[in-house]
């Protein structure tokens, strides 16, 4: 009953990128995020704690999509892109 | 979903289920037998508690520190933080004194404990404390390792997260459709496969629990060191605004004012008037300085509420309050760590029958499942495996892997049940405790392991160690019965409610493994063992 292998990433360096992509872009996409949202309010206390359970739901849901790309350089690009977005939001709004 | 997608997160499902396996199982079965930490810990001991009612009432204070004070002469200066307050048994802990002059005697930290029943003290050493149920409870999140593995404990549960959701994806059609479906007749395999899917989604909603909170405690110095970044990179910064706590003050000058601390208590049982009180910790902080505080915490109206967690700090000299925390003043924000405490610790929904104690079995009894499943999930992978088109060698490395996984997660039952029941045979003023504790477990286990990855026969692995654990498990209440003479009927009548739990649960862990060894005793061999 194993997954048929047609579907998978056969392509090592592409794995490698897709693992890579999911965790660590993943991650810092994920605390772009939590900063940048934080940095909105005035106060970021409520969105830190909110963030602090939200936090983990988003960076496995990260992950899981990021194997659904069919390019890891496409994944990367996409989740380096929104990090960005996210950071500068940080950058501009952070006290 | 496109066949692209469900064979992608099976492939997930599988390999993120298969790599933490392992350690996830270590992390549910010392989790299951850290819900009882404080009566394992107990019955190990030795201790006789009785618990009933006696969280109510405040132990007298003057009484308690006119003691300790003809025991080791003043107290100026000192820290004393009283703790087990369920108890008729009240531990003590008295800190060095702050006292910039203090010489000798008053620069040394003492234990104590308390008869509350006639007011006597014990001194007791730190020694002393070391249990199983510890070792367990640090195995729970791999502290023997340190900070490591703390975040190696993080990391697991945060896989294990991403296994449940890719679970849910890949067997969200099936689960509905084969809900129930259970063929306990059939050839192994389709009973492995029933069991991890149906027992998966039964506990379900337990495992996502564990999965998000264990991430969340074990991985929060991701979200400590990035929030920190709004807070100026200071991380005490970001705990003051996030988690306000009372600081104490400077210790002041010496003085002796006469005050009465059980005056101030008996002000903390009417202040949050509308229901009953349940002390949990008090301390008097710069005992007999000008600074002096007391500080009382505990729990308002268990049965009733789900955040009853109340704190007042007092100015021993004038009676005012310094800092006050109780439900009503608690918001959203202040809700959030209480709610995943409570939750991941099974400390809520208290029914009035033990404390806390039939949730935890509830919880026991789902941690236990989930091991079960995990179990299941590698057995499945490996008779996935076990097919004619796939060559010998491969197949031999993948039995041998399944050897070794079973031979390690099965063993830990019957090395718990003898580790216990040393240590409660142990003497009390036994010298090298931590030491011999931590050797007998997980030497006991490495050994134990070795044999049966050795003997290489995974029915004999099992029918040995569920063997084991009904003959020690049961030893366990009889020890505490005809040794030690605190016998089942015994402790539920003198209310010493710890040891009577602890000791059924051994009774019960105890006459499931002969339920099992009897259900198992004449199955024919499967297929899948015969080589």
């Amino acid at each position: 009953m194993p997954a048929n292998q047609k579907y998978l990433t056969t392509n090592r360096f592409q794995r490698f990128l897709k693992i890579t992509g999911g965790t660590v872009g993943g991650l810092i996409l994920c605390i772009g995020f939590t900063l940048a949202v934080s940095s909105l309010f005035s106060e970021p206390k409520t969105a830190l704690l909110t963030f602090s359970y939200l936090f983990f739901l988003l960076w496995c849901a990260l992950l899981l999509v990021a194997f659904l790309f069919r390019n890891g350089w496409v994944l990367w690009a996409v989740y380096g892109a929104l990090s960005i977005v996210c950071w500068t939001i940080f950058l501009m709004f952070a006290p | 979903m496109s066949k692209r997608s469900h064979n992608i997160f099976f492939h997930l499902h599988t390999v993120s289920g298969i790599v933490i396996s392992f350690a996830l199982f270590i992390i549910f079965f010392a989790g299951a037998f850290t819900l009882f930490l404080h009566p394992g810990a107990e019955w190990e001991k030795g201790t006789e508690h009785a618990t009933a009612g006696y969280a109510l009432q405040a132990p007298d204070l003057d009484r308690i520190t006119d003691s300790l004070r003809a025991r080791i002469g003043t107290l100026s200066g000192r820290n004393i933080h009283l703790q087990e307050l369920e108890s008729d048994q009240i531990e003590i802990r008295l800190s060095p004194s702050s006292d910039s002059l203090a010489t000798g005697n008053a620069l040394k930290e003492y234990n104590y404990q308390l008869d509350r029943n006639e007011y006597k003290l014990t001194e007791v050493s730190g020694e002393h404390s070391f249990t199983i149920a510890a070792l367990l409870y640090n195995l729970h999140f791999y502290y023997q390792l340190g900070r490591p593995g703390y975040y190696l404990a993080g990391l697991v549960s945060f896989f294990f997260l991403f296994a449940i959701v890719s679970g849910i994806i890949v067997h969200w059609k099936k689960a509905k459709m084969n809900f129930f479906v259970f063929r306990p007749k059939e050839k192994l395999k389709t009973v492995w496969t029933d069991a991890h899917t149906a027992l998966g989604v039964i506990g379900l909603p337990f495992q996502f629990l564990y999965a998000l909170t264990g991430a969340m405690f074990g991985l929060s110095i991701i979200l400590v060191m990035s929030g920190s970044m709004l807070y100026d990179n200071d991380v005490r910064k970001l705990y003051a605004d996030l988690f306000p706590r009372y600081e104490q003050r400077e210790a002041g000058d010496p003085g002796s004012a006469v005050s009465s601390y059980n005056q101030l208590i008996d002000e903390v049982s009417g202040r949050w008037t509308e229901k009953r009180f349940y002390f949990h910790e008090i301390a008097i902080l710069n005992c007999k300085t000008s600074t002096e505080e007391l500080k009382v915490h505990g729990e308002i109206g268990p049965q009733e509420r789900f955040h009853g967690d109340a704190s007042v700090v007092f100015d021993v000299h004038t009676g005012k309050v310094l800092y006050e925390d109780s439900p009503a003043l608690r918001r959203y924000a202040e809700k959030v760590w209480p709610t995943v405490y409570r939750l991941h610790f099974a400390e809520f929904g208290e029914i009035g029958t033990g404390y806390h104690y039939m949730l935890k079995t509830v919880y026991f009894l789902l941690s236990v499942l989930s091991c079960f499943v995990i179990v299941t999930g590698v057995l499945i992978w490996l008779e996935a495996r076990n097919k004619k088109h796939i060559d010998e060698r491969r197949k031999r490395y993948n039995q041998r892997v399944g050897k070794i996984y079973l031979s390690i997660c099965l063993t830990m039952l019957p090395v718990t049940a003898v580790s216990v029941l040393v240590s409660g045979l142990l003497p009390a003023d036994f010298a090298s405790r931590k030491v011999f504790l931590n050797c007998l477990f997980f030497i006991g286990w490495l050994l134990l392991s070795l044999i049966f990855f050795l003997r290489g026969d995974n029915r004999f692995t099992n029918k040995l160690c569920l063997l084991i654990t009904a003959v020690v498990g049961i030893f366990i209440p009889l020890l505490n019965a005809f040794v030690r003479n605190h016998g089942l009927w015994k402790s539920f009548a003198a209310g010493n409610t710890d040891i009577f739990v602890y000791d059924l649960l051994w009774f019960g862990i105890s006459a499931g493994c002969i339920c099992a060894l009897y259900r198992i005793r004449k199955q024919p061999y499967p297929k899948a063992d015969q080589r």
